[in-house]
């Protein structure tokens, strides 16, 4: 029998300074994260402009996905959106692809302990750099060295040394989308070469020893030791880099002469920026812009599911599931013996 | 001791919580515009203290080296103070010190402030919002409607429409005491515009926004032979004579220089000819469009214009400087000092401003006030000395070489012959705008879309000109109709 103190003691729960401690976080993530998020949902079903504050329904989708819609303009409002998607993924393929290979190898160079490369840890600093410093510096820095005239630097270089024509470096469609992908992949190499070799640094050197005293060349070594040991850091660096492809909003947006953006670099982000942005609530478009942001959500959220289960642990899955086919069966033969478990 | 340490980590959170919401309020720390109107602070200040009817007294003090300009800050504070006699009461209130003008280029303000002491506040604050009209159309939204001070905001002809029919966005002029009695001397199409769609007053004018072509005079007699403006007015008389000399430049240069700079000064020139609204009811003009993408084909393909020039680019600039370009449609605020006429032009050749091919008139800005304006005497005398008082008006006028919205100013100045412009070898710009000031009709052609389909007409423009003028039209229509939800074509 517990005496009155004892019981009493028994109640006092210090559970609520822990709510309370952790109740910031919570108060501040609803208002700034769940909300906005709610939110995005119903904007995305409300309508635009002057119609900003009707319930339209599935209207927004239909007319950026289908171009059937309410407005005179469904139709080039899809041929736009559906323009800026395509825009988003050349862009993105066009970074990620050269970024990863560049990556890899120059990963692969600077943690291989027979390649004795001078100077690593300056390279390292170096082919880091780009990436400290912010996307609208860097593309300020790029429209004015590679500026579509004779009045900047790259330009007046090359037709110095002849050339009869500047090249439309930021204006032409084509060579502009290309800057783009080298300037993001200018960025981002080094971050990743960072990452990538984390991964080829937690590899136990002991395999690459067995390896050689077996007399596999460093092709073999790569293929058959690193590259599939480092399978759990490339899923995670093809992930984050599609979620931010997808995102991709800074350079595209500020790569441009003029007033206005390029719309050949309208990506999916400028989209739903130009859109939500366009001046007061009358003028802008806050319908498409929602339904633009939970579409490239579910994107997002479809392509990271669908990276997952390929490249999943399919031994430990397997594995599990003998686990489990044999647990089911264990069950079974203790029903038939009568409920006892032997 | 516990309790102690409990009650002290539940402060903690509670302060991190209460800094994670700051973001939340105001943002008045914003670096303020470089105020223009400090050195006078001091004296301003005095005169609040003293006696404010006596601010005449402060103007002297103040800018006693100039004595037309003490006069005429004088004049003022008093016509200010004779406000609610001679017009209506100021109905906004007075609890703030600080005027705060929203903007997106204080070449203007910095001019007026210049010629201007405020009595009332004691200082004066720019919030720069956007670094052009058509980035300010957007931004100014946003900053009106976060509660940040705001007293008065400045809007262009392609956009005020948004923002003076939107009663949370602007109050109406009377609330400061100025009705449209006060301008009887405009030009009246600035009145048009500022008065919104139940015709109540809401926004006035400074400028009449008359526009006319600048030419390179040196290239003109190099090229073409011709030595006076009247000789190259009477070949750029009409848009037919305009092509004429332009081919014959081409010709005699070579294709080196091109006949004027940019499509985008083309458009403003060209726009104003069409005199019919960009929408019709809900239904998109794209006569104007088609009209325009044609013209603009034939001048591109003509190699007179060089489509890769954008408007206020730094190609725009130095074509003028490295006497590329024959010549610019510039409106009136470009022909002020430090303004694009002189960075553009004024170190080289010489130039001279005609009317060109087509009387026309280009973006022109409006004062607006906000309905938390608190600094309302300060606003409405403001707002008076540059809009509604010929002798400051024409005192601007001389100061900035902008065309100032007051007939009795203006036509003083030009009979006087009282102004000369460097950048234009001492001609007066003023006597070659009058003509076009006059004329223009304005108000019943703007809509709130124009800004909106203007920038996508040239934006579409200069990324598809190398296709046919169908397919640049179809773009067009699609990009305006996908913008715009409301309208169809």
């Amino acid at each position: 029998m517990a005496s009155a103190a004892q019981s009493r003691i028994k109640s006092i729960s210090y559970a609520k300074y822990g709510y309370m401690f952790i109740a910031p976080f919570f108060l501040v993530y609803c208002f700034f994260q769940i909300w906005p998020l709610i939110y995005t949902f119903i904007l995305s079903f409300k309508g635009n402009q002057s119609n900003y504050d009707s319930f339209v329904g599935l209207d927004n989708y239909t007319t950026i996905l289908f171009g059937q819609g309410m407005a005179a303009g469904a139709a080039a409002t899809k041929a736009e959106f559906l323009q800026a998607l395509g825009n988003t993924f050349v862009l993105w393929f066009g970074n990620f692809v050269p970024q990863i290979l560049l990556s890899l190898l120059l990963a692969v160079w600077f943690t291989d302990a027979k390649v004795k490369l001078p100077g690593k840890g300056f390279f390292k600093v170096v082919m880091y750099m780009p990436n400290i410093i912010t996307a609208a510096s860097v593309a300020a820095l790029y429209v004015n060295l590679f500026g579509d005239s004779e009045y900047y630097f790259v330009n007046s270089l090359l037709m110095n040394a002849g050339m009869a024509d500047p090249i439309h470096f930021v204006t032409d469609p084509t060579i502009s989308k290309i800057m783009v992908m080298f300037i993001q992949t200018w960025l981002w190499f080094g971050n990743t070469m960072i990452m990538l070799m984390s991964g080829i640094m937690g590899i136990s050197p002991s395999l690459f020893e067995a390896a050689d005293i077996d007399g596999a060349n460093s092709t073999q070594q790569f293929f058959n030791i690193t590259l599939p040991l480092l399978q759990p850091i490339m899923v995670y660096t093809l992930v984050t880099s599609m979620i931010g492809g997808l995102q991709m909003f800074d350079l595209p947006y500020l790569f441009h002469n003029g007033a206005q953006f390029s719309r050949s670099l309208e990506t999916v982000a400028v989209y739903i920026y130009y859109n939500f942005n366009k001046g007061t609530v009358e003028q802008a478009s806050y319908g498409y812009a929602g339904a633009a942001s939970i579409i490239i959500f579910g994107i997002t959220a479809i392509l990271g599911s669908v990276t997952f289960y390929v490249n999943r642990d399919q031994d430990a899955a397997a594995k599990k599931k003998q686990r489990k086919l044999a647990e089911k069966q264990q069950k079974a033969r203790a029903k038939q013996g009568g409920g006892l478990t032997i | 001791m516990s309790k102690l340490k409990r009650t002290l980590a539940l402060l903690a959170t509670l302060a991190v919580t209460s800094t994670a919401f700051v973001a939340c309020g105001g943002k008045k720390e914003d670096s303020p515009a470089p105020t223009p109107a400090e050195n006078n602070n001091s004296v301003a200040d005095d005169a609040n203290a003293g006696d404010a009817g006596d601010a005449g007294d402060a103007g002297d003090a103040g800018d006693a080296g100039d004595a037309g300009d003490a006069g005429d800050a004088g004049d003022a504070g008093d016509a200010g103070n004779d406000a609610p006699a001679a017009g209506g009461e100021i109905s906004l209130p007075d609890t703030d010190d600080v005027l705060t003008i929203v903007c997106w280029t204080d070449t203007d303000l910095n001019n007026m402030f210049d010629i201007y002491t405020p009595v009332q506040a004691s200082e004066v604050k720019y919030q720069q919002c956007g670094g052009n009209g058509t980035e300010a159309s957007t931004q100014y939204a946003n900053y009106l409607n976060s509660g940040d001070d705001v007293d008065l905001f400045v809007a262009e002809a392609g956009w005020i429409l948004n923002y003076i029919n939107d009663d949370s966005m602007s109050a109406p002029l009377e609330q400061l005491g100025i009705s449209t009695a006060d301008y009887a001397d405009a030009y009246q199409y600035t009145v048009e515009i500022g008065t919104d769609n139940n015709g109540v007053l809401k926004a006035a004018s400074w400028q009449a926004a008359a526009g006319g072509w600048a030419y390179n005079a040196d290239l003109a007699e190099q090229y073409l032979g011709v030595t006076s403006e009247d000789d190259m007015q009477a070949k750029v008389s009409s848009w037919d004579n305009f092509k004429a000399t332009a081919e014959e430049l081409k010709t005699a240069s070579d294709g080196a220089v091109t006949m004027t700079v940019s499509l985008g000064g083309l458009w403003q020139a060209f726009s104003t000819a069409q005199n019919a609204a960009w929408v019709d009811g809900t239904t998109i003009n794209t006569g104007i469009a088609s009209d325009f993408v044609a013209m603009a084909k034939e001048y591109v393909d003509g190699g007179y214009i060089d489509p890769s020039v954008k408007q206020w680019g730094t190609e725009w600039e130095n074509y003028g400087k490295d006497g590329k370009t024959l010549g610019y449609f510039f409106s009136t605020w470009c022909l002020g000092e430090g303004a694009q006429l002189d960075t553009n032009c004024g170190t080289a050749g010489n130039w001279r401003l005609i009317q060109g091919p087509q009387e026309y008139f280009w973006g022109g800005s409006w004062l607006c006030v906000s309905p938390n304006c608190n600094t309302a005497t300060e606003a409405a005398n403001f707002i008076r000395t540059f809009t509604c008082n010929a002798d400051t008006m024409e005192e601007y006028a001389l100061y900035s070489g902008d065309f100032a919205n007051n007939k009795v100013a203006m036509n003083k100045i030009i009979s006087d012959g009282s102004n000369s412009n460097p950048s234009l070898g001492g001609q007066d710009q003023f006597a070659v705008l009058a003509g076009v000031a006059e004329g223009i009709k304005m108000s019943d052609s703007i809509s709130k879309y124009d800004q909106n389909l203007k920038d996508t007409l040239l934006n579409t423009l200069f990324e598809n000109i190398s296709d046919d003028a169908d397919t640049i039209l179809q773009k067009f229509t699609d990009q305006a109709l996908a913008d715009n939800t409301d309208l169809n074509a």
